[in-house]
């Protein structure tokens, strides 16, 4: 290694750790390096929230900035597009301490998570059910599909569907925690993100898909998650929502 | 050849709490700039801006590429990047003479490079890369910074006239960030402008900073200086006129406080027009 390119390394470790002296031979000044390290940690503070809104709103300003705060000490950035920082912050709640009194702020976080990737997706053609004509019905069944980016579903024990979209603009908060958990369906219209509470048998429908099992397995695993899944009208809506990009046999 | 396409007059940085004002009213801004990376991969926020560029003349300005670092530039940035070129063919695309990340970790700012001949053979050949993945020229901004490499063997304007020597790339010249070097470092100012080549600065920034602890620093968050505009005027007087950008990026204020800031910088330009 150059001694540049260790300069570099090292001015960047100085920076995210804000404990550790600098060695006088990197010549950096104290308020220099001070105002590198508070644009780090404010830049990572202020993505969280913006990517967060809700959890923010659930906590309040003050604890979000201090979950912002630890995440940011705990998890460095991995790319040059803060766009894309911060998306194992759900995970991290599901761990915290301080947060363990609000289970469901975990999956709230991951819901938004999704939200945010999805309105940032790359655009792509979704498939159309008529690329399907050429494919033997008795095929059907070992049927995989990949989902377009902006498609994502997810499963909670917690109401968090009720919860996000209650905390959305002009909404009112109405939610029974004991009403039990919601599955989600993030997907994306003309650029709009719509998130969606979906039924048993449509989101495990959705989930198996996801996963990468065959269209036969996932069939299955809807009818065992509600007996009278309309199968039909739930294969129709991959195709009419778009939320599939391509098929693999 | 022009190393931008930008008319050479006033514009600003198009940031989001004017999007929808100005999608709706269409106001006069001679042309408008937005960060690359804020309209990556698809979606909304890409259409938008195709919508923008059919407007006004766009130019692209990256803050996260850091093809200052000293390790390969990042492949998944650069062809997101590249998508995005590609889906606007904006007039200009500009990129940061600063450094990013390690091996090890990313840290989301614009740090300083070494000066020094061993990083400058390896930056040319980052810009190269640049320039040859989007197959177009690029400009590089100067940088404001708060510290420096201790064996720096040079100042930054005759390590940015090496890379346009080297690579063909042009010239961003933020006045602002050159303004805050000298306070906060002591750099030579006039040193610095008289080694850029004036033929290869296709674009200029203008922004205000604000007062840190015993720093000025480069906050985008005011307007622009009466320092900095004198100096921004002893630039035009010399080079003639250049694209010349308004940037505001904390507490933004209305979209006419922006425009009025332009005008300003408009009639730096004017003067030099009837003087040439």
């Amino acid at each position: 290694m150059t001694p540049e390119a260790r300069w570099q390394a090292e001015l960047l470790e100085l920076i995210a750790h804000t404990g550790q002296q600098p060695d006088a031979a990197l010549g950096l000044t104290p308020a220099g390096l001070a105002v590198y390290r508070n644009n780090y940690r404010v830049g990572l503070i202020e993505t969280l929230k913006m990517i967060y809104p809700v959890t923010g709103q659930i906590v309040g300003e003050e604890f979000m900035t201090g979950l912002a705060r630890e995440y940011s000490k705990q998890h460095a950035s991995y790319s040059g597009n803060l766009h894309r920082y911060g998306g194992s912050f759900g995970d991290f709640l599901q761990d915290f301490p301080p947060a363990k009194t609000l289970p469901y702020l975990a999956d709230v976080a991951r819901l938004e998570w999704a939200v945010h990737r999805s309105y940032y997706a790359i655009d792509q053609a979704p498939l159309a059910a008529s690329a399907l004509t050429e494919i033997q019905p008795e095929q059907f069944g070992q049927l995989r599909f990949a989902f377009c980016d902006s498609s994502r579903a997810l499963s909670s024990p917690w109401p968090v569907v009720s919860i996000w979209q209650g905390h959305q603009p002009g909404q009112t908060l109405n939610v029974k925690l004991e009403a039990g958990g919601e599955q989600a369906l993030v997907s994306r219209h003309a650029g709009k993100v719509r998130v969606q509470a979906e039924t048993a048998g449509m989101a495990a429908l959705l989930l198996a898909l996801q996963d990468g099992q065959p269209l036969g397995e996932a069939a299955e695993q809807a009818l065992s998650a509600q007996d009278d899944f309309d199968l039909q009208a739930g294969l129709a809506r991959l195709f009419a929502d778009g939320l599939l990009s391509h098929y693999q046999l | 050849m022009t190393p931008s396409s930008l008319p050479a007059i006033a514009g600003i940085g198009l940031r989001a709490p004017h999007y929808r004002q100005v999608m709706d009213t269409l106001p006069p801004l001679g042309w408008v700039e937005v960060h690359s990376e804020n309209f990556f991969d698809g979606g909304m926020p890409l259409a938008m801006l195709q919508q923008v560029a059919s407007h006004y003349p766009l130019s692209l300005h990256g803050v996260g590429l850091g093809l200052g670092s000293l390790v390969r530039p990042d492949g998944e940035h650069l062809a997101a990047l590249k998508r995005l070129v590609d889906a606007i063919q904006p007039p200009a695309v500009s990129e940061h003479l600063s450094f990013n990340h390690s091996a090890q970790r990313y840290v989301n700012d614009l740090l300083p490079i070494p000066y020094t001949m061993a990083s400058l053979a390896v930056i040319a050949s980052h810009v190269d890369e640049t320039q040859q993945a989007l197959g177009r020229r690029i400009l590089l901004e100067n940088l404001s910074s708060y510290v420096e490499f201790p064996g720096n063997e040079m100042n930054e304007g005759e390590f940015l006239a090496e890379l346009v020597a080297r690579t063909g790339c042009g010239l961003l010249l933020d006045v602002n960030n050159l303004y805050v070097n000298g306070i906060n470092l002591g750099t030579d100012v006039q040193a610095v402008l008289s080694a850029l080549p004036a033929a290869a600065i296709g674009e200029i920034h203008l922004a205000g900073y604000s007062e840190g602890e015993g720093m000025l620093v480069d906050t985008h968050s005011q307007p622009v200086h009466p320092g900095v505009w004198q100096l921004y005027a002893q630039v035009i007087a010399s080079i003639g006129p250049r694209p010349t950008l308004i940037e505001w990026d904390l507490d933004i204020p209305p979209l006419d406080t922006l425009q009025a800031e332009a005008a300003k910088a408009e009639a730096i330009l004017q003067g030099a027009r009837h003087d040439a």
